[in-house]
């Protein structure tokens, strides 16, 4: 048999196939050497070349409206320039022409004429009129592709909310950073290609269609709003001569934003010629101290805690007080008058005095609860968490300092999420800015709004009351009444504090005024912020006479009924289903909880 | 039972190396099939070239995902669901008995048969071919259970013919016809890769099976002008092997595609980019995780990361190699040998598009590449590589070849 013969026959078949696999394998790993190891350097130049065959075209970028459908951010074709320098014979000569055209450097535009490209940009998204004369002059060489330009029809209002998207189409600051990935689409590329004599050339037909649109965008906020409050906000910078300041108009029970002031302003439509400081949505960016203002979630705590009764009596010491070492003073000294005057008046004793027995942890536990020291997750970028110092690293001082809304640094925003909870039944709302949400933000439909309750229904009733004198005939807040509307709001004057001299300044403040009107439905809720205004600061004279302005005007807008003919049912102007749905559900769960008006104080109606 | 019979008869020297106790050693004894372990080396090679796989594909299809799905994850999430699944397919495939197989083979052929031609009818034509069925949710590939077929069909043929006699009508060429059919329905799909793969690999088979060197020569005579014609039809490919050349004469050729994968694996240099860090493919290249996945291996990790995979696969080579050389029964050597070529076969061609040196033919790179129908028959077969190599008798070594045919 010849079995051991054959067998070794067969047994160097196998080894010549394992052998022939191992040639393969040995002139892959020869061919990964040279392509990876010798000729690297050659194939990156490859690499930069085969970039430079693609030209790529960005998509046009995704409408924002706002929540009428008012466009706030479109797009317009522009011609953008570009140069063949394969093609130009003579690149100085034509630089010369172009220049002056062009309005740039003819030494720049020479230098990219001499590129070793195929395809070099010589100037973007020009006006039509320019590219119009280079047009006539049928440069070899030169050519021309629409792009689509990012224009705010809007201009500086808004500016901040939407910042603004770059030449690369790109969005930079504000919504249009935040929200760049839909709107921005998918951007296409042309793939140049090569004539008889070897030049480059755009293919005859390009491709358009590879490039995807980017997805449109519906903001909560409403133009009108917006508009009143700008224009609001610009007259008391203006005639207080301060540095800036903030509107924000804020649906209570939804948390949508309706209007987002910011004070320098910042027309997203001349980004070159402004400083990026001025870019800032302070709103969101920026803190202050918000002083007495902050008194209503003292107060709030106060009452949610069963502490204080608003007709308990407070000693106010007549003005002068002495905590920890510290003397406090009131503006308008009182003495001995029910909690209900304590902030009506504005007393930072009494307020003290209140806080004194809610305690830091309580107080603590409230700021936190409220929304303070910790960002809301608005759907903006760059939103800061303010300043709230952990309760550990509380000072003797702390308690008294932050009742009265020092010692703590609150964004605009903040505030006025904080004080809808007093206008909504207490419950503090994730802040909304973005009504329909592009597709690619993920169970962004289904995120709650709702972050928690804070407040009971008692409560809130109780503070809603509390704040109406505020803004009666002797409160502080008193010319930020609307005629018609019962308005519940109050006062806030903070003075700087001066790092140079270490004290807090006299001279440099931030008055302010926060409210919801009216005050027994609200609809609104308003923040007004004036940054160091010169002369008089206090926030009752500044800031409240603002509010009342705006507070006017947008429940006119919104044609909500004054409160002498208000029928039975108040209407909800702009209300959506889904928040009727909401509001409907707040009253239910609120029900149950067991808010009742037992506690609820004979009212001193203000006097119109 | 024959397998256990002859095994008994061979020798008593049953040796498990990694048994721990004898307590398990007496429950196996009284097992029908004595369970043993098998390559886990073999497997340990497999994992690691899994691991890899499932990062790159990541990386390689997250923009594309984010871009066309809103969902970065799209891609790898059916690919681990896919690994599941081939996980499962070997854990069954694995605990198989081999040679019953072999009391399947018509019913196989038919169903095959009648698979491939359903595809061609019923099938979801994709990008101008129609190379997928779709069973509810989950569509695959049956040129991929082809493959895997062919082996099978073949080495059962050569086990049961013994080729050596030198009858030609009655030896060599019946498989030789089913299997060209069979190929013939792949490349109506069209699927020239996996055409390809099937041809090679019976050719391959019948060679080792042991047809008489005229037959070789003559089967040679058929197929290499063709294999000549379709490798080195272009006069630079030959020298692309060590020579630079400028890819964009062959712009219009071959195509843009491999032009860029060449870029990508060269700009990669010797250490790559860097995970995620690779620009060229994720821009030039269509569809990046697919069969250029070895390019985006290449730019993120250099000549470092190629070479490991190539190491690996040759690795998988060796192992299958050794399993069917020490093998005991013909049916089951040659399963293991074709088993493992339909492994590192498509590897070396993909590698070899990705570099360059053959036309592109749309082959995946087996574990690496995306795709569910190629993972599941490559998991399949290494699954039966695993199998047959418990039946290794470590302390024999390599078995006579020739023993028990049947």
């Amino acid at each position: 048999m010849p079995k051991k013969s054959d067998d070794q026959l067969k047994r160097s078949r196998f080894y010549t196939i394992f052998t022939l696999m191992m040639i393969g394998f040995a002139l892959v790993l020869t061919r990964l050497v040279f392509i990876q190891g010798l000729e690297h350097d050659l194939w990156v130049a490859r690499a930069e070349q085969s970039q430079e065959k693609h030209v790529k075209l960005e998509a046009e970028r995704g409408t924002i409206y706002d929540r009428n459908g008012k466009i706030l951010a479109m797009n317009i074709e522009r011609p953008s320039i570009y140069a063949i320098p394969s093609k130009i014979k003579n690149p100085r000569k034509l630089a010369g022409q172009l220049a002056p055209i062009l309005k740039v450097q003819k030494k720049q535009l020479h230098e990219k004429l001499l590129k070793k490209k195929d395809f070099v940009w010589l100037k973007r998204k020009v006006s039509l009129e320019m590219s119009e004369r280079i047009e006539k002059k049928q440069f070899e060489g030169i050519g021309f592709i629409r792009e689509s330009k990012r224009v705010y029809p809007r201009n500086s209002r808004f500016g901040h909310l939407i910042g603004f998207a770059g030449l690369d189409n790109k969005g930079l600051e504000g919504i249009e950073l935040r929200h760049d990935k839909s709107l921005r689409g998918k951007a296409g590329f042309v793939v140049m290609e090569r004539d008889a004599l070897g030049q480059s050339v755009f293919p005859k037909d390009f491709d358009y269609a590879r490039s995807t649109p980017g997805r449109a965008l519906t903001l909560t906020v409403d133009e009108v709003i917006q508009h009143i409050s700008e224009r609001e906000l610009d007259r008391i910078v203006k005639e207080s001569d301060a540095l800036g300041g903030t509107v924000i108009v804020m649906d209570p029970w939804s948390g949508e934003i309706l209007s987002m002031a910011v004070r320098p302003e910042f027309d997203p439509n001349k980004v070159s010629s402004s400083r990026p400081d001025q870019w800032r949505n302070r709103a969101i960016t920026d803190f202050y101290e918000p002083g007495s203002t902050f008194k209503i979630i003292t107060a709030a705590a106060a009452i949610e805690e069963n502490l204080v009764d608003p007709d308990d009596l407070i000693d106010c010491e007549n003005g002068t007080y002495r905590v920890k070492g510290t003397t406090i003073h009131d503006h308008d000294a009182v003495g001995i008058v029910p909690f209900r005057q304590v902030i009506a008046k504005s007393s930072n004793i009494g307020t003290i005095k209140v806080a004194e027995i809610l305690g830091p942890d309580r107080l603590s536990r409230y700021a936190e609860s409220f929304g303070f020291g910790k960002r809301l997750g608005i759907d903006l970028g760059g939103e800061l968490g303010g300043l709230l110092q952990d309760r550990k690293q509380w000072s003797g001082r702390s308690l008294a300092s932050i009742a009265i809304g020092q010692e703590i640094g609150v964004t605009p925003l903040q505030m006025v999420t904080a004080v809808s909870v007093i206008a909504n039944g207490g419950w503090l709302m994730t802040p909304q800015i973005v009504k329909e949400p592009g597709k690619s933000v993920k169970g962004e439909g289904s995120r709650s709004k709702i972050k928690r309750r804070v407040l009971s229904e008692a409560t809130t009733e109780t503070m809603a009351e509390i704040l109406k004198e505020v803004v009666a005939e002797k409160g502080t807040g008193r010319r930020a009444a609307v005629a018609g509307y019962a308005v519940a709001g109050k006062t806030g004057t903070a003075q700087k504090f001066d790092r140079a001299l270490g004290r807090y300044s006299k001279e440099r403040s931030v008055s302010s005024f926060v409210g919801f009107v009216p005050a027994e439905d609200p609809v609104v809720t308003i923040l007004v912020v004036v940054d160091e205004p010169q002369g008089i600061a206090w926030g009752g004279q500044i800031a409240a006479p603002v509010f009342s302005k705006i507070a006017e005007e947008v429940l006119h807008y919104l044609k909500v009924v004054p409160q002498g003919n208000r029928p039975q049912e108040p209407t909800h102007p702009q209300e959506s289903i889904q928040t009727a749905k909401r509001r409907s559900t707040l009253v239910q769960i609120a029900d149950r909880s067991g808010g009742t008006s037992g506690r609820i104080v004979p009212l001193i109606g203000p006097r119109w | 039972m024959p397998r256990r019979r002859r095994r008994s008869a061979n020798t008593m020297q049953i040796t498990l190396p990694f048994g721990p106790g004898t307590a398990r050693r007496q429950r196996d004894k009284t097992r029908r099939t004595p369970r043993r372990s098998g390559d886990w080396t073999l497997l340990a090679l497999i994992v690691i070239l899994s691991l890899i796989g499932l990062v790159m594909v990541y990386t390689a299809s997250s923009i594309l995902a984010e871009r066309s799905y809103d969902d970065s994850f799209y891609f790898i999430k059916k690919q681990l669901q896919w690994s599941l699944l081939g996980f499962a397919a070997f854990m069954m495939v694995s605990r198989l008995e081999t040679d019953r197989l072999r009391e399947w083979i018509f019913p196989m052929t038919v169903s095959i048969f009648v698979l491939m031609a359903s595809v061609l009818i019923f099938g979801a034509e994709v990008n101008g071919s129609r190379r997928w069925i779709a069973l509810g949710p989950v569509s695959f590939q049956p040129s991929e259970i082809a493959k895997l077929f062919a082996v099978i069909y073949l080495a059962h043929y050569i086990a049961k013919k013994d080729l050596r006699l030198g009858r030609f009508v009655d030896g060599a060429v019946p498989p030789l016809i089913v299997m060209a059919s069979l190929a013939v329905l792949i490349l109506i799909e069209p699927d020239f890769g996996t055409t390809i793969v099937i041809l090679s690999i019976s050719l391959i088979l019948l060679f080792l099976g042991g047809i008489p060197m005229t037959q070789v020569v003559i089967l040679l005579g058929f197929t290499l002008p063709v294999a000549y014609y379709w490798v080195v039809s272009s006069p630079y490919r030959l020298k692309r092997i060590t020579a630079f050349m400028n890819p964009w004469e062959d712009r219009y050729g071959s195509g843009l595609q491999m032009i860029q994968s060449q870029i990508a694996l060269g700009s990669g240099g010797l250490s790559g980019t860097g995970l995620a860090e690779g620009k060229q493919i994720l821009f030039f290249l269509p569809e990046p995780h697919t069969d250029f996945i070895f390019a985006v291996i290449g730019e993120s990790f250099g000549l470092l990361g190629t070479t490991l995979v190539l190491t690996l696969f040759v690795l998988i080579l060796w192992r299958g190699l050794r399993i069917s050389l020490m093998v005991e029964t013909p049916f089951q050597r040659m399963l293991a040998i074709g088993m493992t070529l339909l492994i590192t076969l498509p590897a070396l061609l993909n590698m070899g598009v990705v570099t360059g040196l053959l036309p592109t033919k749309g082959l995946p790179l087996p574990f690496l590449s995306y795709g569910g129908s190629s993972l599941l028959a490559n998991s399949v077969a290494v699954a039966f590589l695993y199998n047959i190599s418990r039946n290794i008798n470590e302390r024999k070594g390599f078995s006579p070849l020739w023993e028990g045919l049947s």
